[in-house]
């Protein structure tokens, strides 16, 4: 009986690996400001991003933002970054990849041109390099 | 339970040992050895081969019951497998757009590959 009462424990702890950026500090970013009239969030995961060997891509999209909202997106994805294993910063863009988990990468895309804020998670099997050639257009 | 004397009590019992008894008799019979009124040497002999009987009864049942608690755990982690692999699958079919925190009917697919293309415009392959 005790068993059979783990296993069912087991499976309902297990069961919480969509929101896999739950405990990263970007997740406040998601999650305070996507509300904002001028955010667009993305959120897609499952078949559809299959043939990038992606499990989830999240995104968050500020036109035009305020100095505190690129200052305080800026700081969290700051903190995010000091457990990334690799890292490529311009001043146009920033990429970093996560410690990898059971086999899955993870990385932050965080990018703002003046006009447009752009922050990324995403998850999957593809190395970065992989994720550039399928989306970078030719 | 109707008040009888003790030589009612033992009449029965004696009845009991002659298997005279109806069933209706020996629930009565072992409700009556629960009271005090019992506490006599008379029914010391009835009580011990009821209480054996008893037990036995009970030893016979005991592993029906865990067969009983074993079948519905087991019923028990089969449903929650499958709905946890139900939820799964439905969940990890994600796909929305949200505006301002609403959500609105667009095609995520396509801005995804937009975000992205812009987000590596200016890097190197």
């Amino acid at each position: 009986m005790k068993k059979l009462l783990t296993i069912i424990l087991l499976l309902l702890g297990s069961h919480s690996v969509l929101w896999a950026q739950k405990g990263l500090a970007i997740q406040t970013a998601f999650d305070e400001l996507a509300v904002k009239k001028n955010a667009t969030e993305v959120v897609m995961s499952g078949k559809r991003l299959k043939d990038f060997h992606l499990s989830l891509f999240h995104s968050l999209e500020i036109k035009n933002p305020s100095a505190t909202d690129r200052q305080r997106i800026s700081s969290l994805v700051q903190t995010d970054a000091a457990q990334a294993i690799t890292q490529e910063e311009t001043p146009a863009h920033s990429f970093y990849e996560l410690p990898q988990h059971k086999g899955t990468h993870s990385y932050i895309l965080y990018r703002h041109n003046g006009q447009t804020l752009t922050l990324i998670y995403i998850e999957g099997k593809a190395s970065l390099k992989q994720i550039k050639q399928y989306f970078q257009k030719k | 339970m109707t008040q009888h004397d003790l030589s009612y009590w033992e009449e029965m019992t004696q009845r009991y040992f002659l298997a005279e008894t109806t069933e209706e008799e020996e629930r009565q019979l072992r409700k009556f050895l629960c009271t005090s009124q019992s506490q006599d040497a008379r029914f010391d002999e009835i009580r011990a081969t009821l209480s054996f009987l008893n037990v036995c009864k009970n030893q016979h049942q005991t592993p029906r019951a865990n067969y009983t608690l074993r079948a519905l755990a087991v019923a028990a982690c089969l449903s929650a497998i499958a709905f946890l692999g139900w939820h799964q699958y439905h969940q990890q079919d994600v796909s929305s757009v949200r505006i301002a925190g609403q959500t609105v009917e667009a095609d995520a697919s396509q801005l995804m590959e937009q975000q992205l293309a812009e987000m590596f415009s200016t890097t190197n392959p």
